[in-house]
Formats: structure tokens, sequence, C-alpha cells
């Protein structure tokens, strides 16, 4: 086409009224200001809207703990100590003074001061031991199960549990020689001999469900959303789950564990951030992140009940554990544990996102990067005695790794709806270096717990654009 | 003519309407214009200008003038405010069309015709081929550059121009042998 034929084109002056037009445009400003004003106004309501249901969130989840642990002291079915005791407890046989005499003959040893005082050490103390074949087997070491009782001042909640079966065994009482000087006592096997008549007391734990974690899926819905602001802003709110997982949870213990199994596991995270388009392909987003995670544990054993302590040692293993008592007043104890661990996160995180499309549906792949404000573990045992123990510790070494995958398809003018999926990988260490004089049976070691956790975690995912 | 200086893009940005209205009242009609030869069917191409001279208002920093007149870069705020109503199924051809070898270049009818009848031609050429016979003939913008504009396929640019100067000739034809008819 010719150029002057273009010029023209280009630069022709359409008829119009100007005055009336520009009115109209100045009416038009005035009311996209007002409607800016409105916009923000709305962003400020939904920007507190989501910061409450996160609270909400995290009340909720809080609540929850709460609940089971009412659940364990409102029960009307708690026993008492005394009461487990009288009922466990059997008559010493008339073997009991052989016993004691082949006691008396193990060496005797100096009791820390606070083991010294029966009255300060309650009559139902108990040591746990590794080997499910301590009666008779030799050279088997006591270990310890795995936790920690860090804190003399730990709150002691009775909970219903009871004696489904307790009942006393007579048989040969065994005799338990160190095999090494208590000196070497870190590297000492137990060399366990034949008591006489020691009374057995075979404990299980009656409950499965009354302590379930009961996390209403329902109530959780893994639902992404985001809302689109201004100028490549946006505004999201991720709740991503994986409720009745089979998400998989390495679990190393420098201290073997004794039977020590997983009954559930539970992984939530939430997050709240912005997130800014750089380009048509490449968007970042940055934020907070609460991730939470619920384990149930349960470990089963055999440990020894010293009725009554002594200055006697009865056995000795390689954590230091030590049995003091008369042979006749330690009982064997089958034990069934449970422990409920829940490890909290908070985190700022930072994700730069690639986006493509592909048949209508809109790809975005995203690699999260988390940077942990603080890592924290709390834990809940049971006790055979039906005590709840908690207590909480802070995590190290913490490394958090995010991948996810949305994929998403436009519904309606303003609304995108679609599907995530998010690895999470994450590894974390809880230094347990507190020895315990706890009397409880309870979980218990020393040295370094390590956790690997790799998981899917799910959602829905509603985009609305705003302009 | 209206000279948009550093000064003058002040007196925007501060929102002063005085220096508003003398914008309005020096480029409207150029604008709208070009918003009635890129606006799709269902955008008045009034509101298209509106639309076009608020951005114009906000985003005037952005506007240097040793690189360009302002004229030029305000068309192409109204072009690129055209573009982004329209629908991308307006570019429905993509694949390349085998009549395509019949290229169309005797375009000399246009000189003989009015720029307010010229208009009215392309005007009713339907969305998809009226922006690209704008954006090629007279904008001068390459296929490259339009596929990379509008979001489409180089090839589909190609064929919506070959088509829309087909149509053209066609329109042309009937409103001659319409006028002849008339005269006659």
């Amino acid at each position: 086409m010719d150029d002057s034929i273009k010029r023209k084109i280009i630069f022709h002056e359409s008829d119009m009224e100007i005055d009336l037009e520009w009115s109209k445009l100045q009416s038009r400003m005035q009311e996209k200001k007002r409607r800016g004003v409105l916009f923000f106004f709305t962003l400020g309501i939904i920007t507190l809207g989501l910061s409450l249901i996160g609270i909400q969130s995290y009340n909720y989840f809080s609540d929850i703990d709460s609940k089971s642990k009412n659940q364990v002291v409102n029960n009307k079915e708690y026993v008492d100590n005394a009461t487990l005791l009288s009922k466990s407890i059997s008559p010493i046989n008339d073997n009991g003074e052989n016993i004691a005499d082949l006691a008396s003959d193990f060496q005797q040893i100096n009791i820390e001061k606070s083991a010294q005082d029966e009255n300060t050490i309650n009559s139902n103390t108990l040591n746990t031991a590794k080997s499910k074949n301590f009666k008779s087997a030799s050279k088997k070491s006591i270990t310890s199960l795995s936790g920690l009782v860090s804190n003399k001042n730990i709150p002691h909640i009775p909970s219903k549990i009871a004696f489904k079966e307790s009942k006393i065994i007579d048989g040969k009482a065994e005799s338990i020689q160190p095999e090494k000087s208590r000196n070497e006592s870190t590297s000492t096997q137990l060399q366990v001999e034949e008591f006489s008549s020691l009374p057995k007391k075979h404990l299980f734990l009656a409950y499965t469900n009354q302590f379930e974690l009961n996390y209403d899926d329902n109530k959780v819905l893994p639902i992404s959303r985001k809302i689109n602001l201004l100028r490549g802003w946006s505004l999201t709110n991720t709740t991503l789950g994986n409720l009745k997982s089979n998400a998989n949870i390495t679990h190393n213990n420098t201290n073997d564990q004794n039977e020590l199994k997983r009954n559930s596991l539970e992984v939530l995270s939430t997050s709240l951030g912005l997130n800014k388009t750089i380009t048509k392909n490449l968007s970042l987003n940055f934020g907070y992140q609460y991730q939470r995670i619920n384990e149930k544990m349960e470990a089963k054993g055999i440990g020894y009940q010293v009725k009554q302590i002594s200055n006697t040692l009865i056995a000795t293993g390689q954590d230091q554990q030590r049995i003091f008592g008369a042979s006749n007043q330690v009982r064997e104890v089958k034990y069934n544990l449970l422990s409920y661990n829940h490890h909290t996160s908070n985190s700022i995180f930072l994700r730069p996102n690639l986006h493509t499309s592909m048949k209508g549906y809109d790809i975005i792949l995203g690699a999260k990067w988390v940077i942990p404000v603080n890592f924290n573990y709390q834990y809940e045992n049971i006790s055979i005695e039906g005590l709840s123990i908690e207590s909480s510790k802070n995590a190290e070494n913490v490394k958090i790794r995010n991948f996810d995958l949305q994929i998403n398809r436009k519904i309606y003018k303003n609304l995108t709806l679609g599907l995530t999926g998010e690895y999470m990988s994450s590894t974390w260490n809880y230094d347990f270096d507190q020895p315990s004089i706890d009397p409880q049976l309870i979980m218990q070691s020393t040295g370094l717990t390590k956790y690997k956790l790799n998981t899917f975690l799910f959602g829905v995912n509603l985009s609305y654009f705003l302009n | 003519m209206l000279v948009v200086d550093k000064d003058f893009i002040e007196r925007i940005k501060c929102k002063d309407p005085r220096y508003q209205k003398l914008l309005f009242e020096t480029y409207s009609k150029m604008l709208l214009t070009t918003s009635r030869r890129y606006s799709p069917a269902h955008i008045d191409p009034m509101d298209n200008m509106h639309d076009a001279f608020i951005k114009i208002f906000e985003k005037i920093e952005l506007y240097d003038p040793a690189k360009g007149d302002f004229g030029s870069w305000s068309r192409r705020i109204v072009i690129n405010c055209a573009l982004e109503k329209l629908n991308k199924k307006s570019y429905s051809h993509e694949k390349y069309p085998e009549v395509l070898s019949e290229s169309i270049d005797d375009f000399n009818v246009f000189e003989k015709m009015k720029v307010d009848d010229l208009m009215k031609i392309i005007n009713k050429l339907p969305d998809g081929y009226k922006q690209v016979f704008n954006m090629y003939e007279i904008e001068g913008y390459s296929h490259k550059e339009i596929s990379d504009t509008l979001g489409i396929k180089e090839v589909s640019s190609r064929s919506n121009l070959f088509r829309a100067k087909k149509l053209l000739q066609e329109l042309i034809n009937n409103q001659n042998y319409n006028h002849q008819w008339m005269t006659a």
C-alpha cells in the first residue's frame, strides 16, 4: 500500500464531540478511582479473612491435641498407682528369701543419692530392658527405648489405661550376673541367670481408639486459593495434606528401638504468601508456611519393675541403665507403650514457578526453598502406670525441600480450577543427651534421633482473578 | 501542534485536569480513528479510546520524548488496548491456505477512494482479519511482530492477511458494482 494512503489513514481524525467525550472520560476516571478504593478495601478484608482462617486452623489443631489430653485426664477408669500396685504385686513367695540371698551376692554399689532414699523413689520404679528374652538369655544387653524424659517437672497426667490382664506366674528366679565390672558398665553386657519365683506381670494397654489423633478430613480442606490482584501480584493461601498418610518417614535412633513401630502418620502444610508474575513463564512466590507432622508410635518389649529399691545392682547395660533392688522385689513386665509425636515448624519460603500452557491447561512447576524459623517436637508418652508424660524439644539441622506441580484450567471468566501435587522431602535431628532417672517406664534414650520424611501432599487449586 | 515535553509530562503525572484535557483535545480524534481500526466488533471504539486515555494518564512517565513522538506512542497504547479485548478465537485459520500462492498485490484501488470510505471498508473486515491487515499494511509490522503481539503463529498472521485482502477486494468490487448499478 502506498505510504501516502497509510499516512492518510493513520492521521485521519474522526468526528467527535470533544467536550462530551471528555466529561465521559472524567466520570470513568472517577469511577475507576472509586473502584480502586473499593478493591483495596476488599483486599484488606480478604487478607484479614485469610489470616483468621490460618489462626483458626492453628487453633483447631491445638484444640484437637488438648481434647485428646482431656480424654486422658477426665477418664473415670483411671486407676491410680496404689490400686495398680495392690492389684499387681503379689506376695513374695517362699523362694523369696533365697532370691534375696542370691541377690546379696551381687556386686554392691553406691547408689546415687536420689536413689538411696526409698521415700523419694516410688515403689513402682521400673527400668526398661531391651531384650525380650531377658529372663533366660545370656549376654543380652539392656538398652533403652526411644524418647526421653528430660525434665523432672514434666506434668504427669493420669490416663484411663487399665490393665487388661494382670497375673502372676510363679517360676524360677533368675540371677543376673554382670559380665564385666561396673567401671566398664557402658560396654557391659548382662548375663542373666535364673531368679527363682520372680513375680511377673503382663501388662497390656487396653485402649486403641481413645488416643487416635482424629483429624477430621472434612474439616481440613486441602485447597490452594489464589486471588489475582493488580499488576501481576496475587495473594495465595495453600493448605495441603496427607492425613491418612502412606508417607514414608524414616526414624533412625542411635540406640536400637525395641519393636518400635509407627501406627499412624499425618502431614499437614499450610501457607500464606504473595505471588509476583515476573514474565509470562516465570513467577515468584514468597511467604509464611506452617507445617505439622503427627505420628503415633507404639513400642513393645519387656522391662523390669522394682517394687522396692535397694543398693543391690540387679543388672546394668550398655546405656548405663541399672536396676537396683532386691531380686525378690523385681518383676518382669511386658509393656506396650504408645507415644504421640507432633513435629511443628514455622518457616518462610521462596518459590520460583515455571508456567506453561498445553491444550488449554496451565501447568505450573515450582521448587520451594524453605527457611525454618523454628522446628519444634512435642511428644507425649503413655506409661504403663497410665500416666501421660509430655515434653518438647527443638529440632536441629532442619532441611525442607518441596517440589510441586499444578495443573489448572480456566472454567469461568475469572475462575481457574486445578489440582496440586507437592513432594516434600525433609530431614531433621533431635539431640537426646540427658539421661533419665525418672522412675516411670517411659521411653528413654541418649544420642541423636534422625528423621527423614518423604511424602506427597495433595490439594485442589482455586484461582480467582479480581481484575 | 502540542509538544509533549518533560514539563508537560510532569503536569500530567500530577493529574492536572487542564493538561489532561489539552492532551485529550489534541489527540482524541486521531486516536479514535486508530481505535475504530482495531477495536473488535463487540467493543465500542469510543470506550476503547477512553480506556487508552486512562492508561496514557497513568503511564505517562514511561513515555520518552527522545524515542519518538507522542502520537506514535499513544497510538500504540490504543492498539494494545484494543488487542487485549480481542478474542483469540478470531484467529481461527491456523493452516496455511493453498490459495495463498495467488498473491494479491494490486491495492491501487485504494488510491481512488476517499479515506472515510476506505476506513469504512476496512472496518467491515471481521475481527482477526482487520487487526492483522491494519498492523501489516498500515502500521508496517512484520508477521513475526504480529505473531508475537497477538500470540498467534506466524502462519496464521499470513493466512489472515491473505484472507483480509481477498475479502477487501470483494467488498470493493461489490461496492463498485452497487455504485454503478445505482448510478445507471
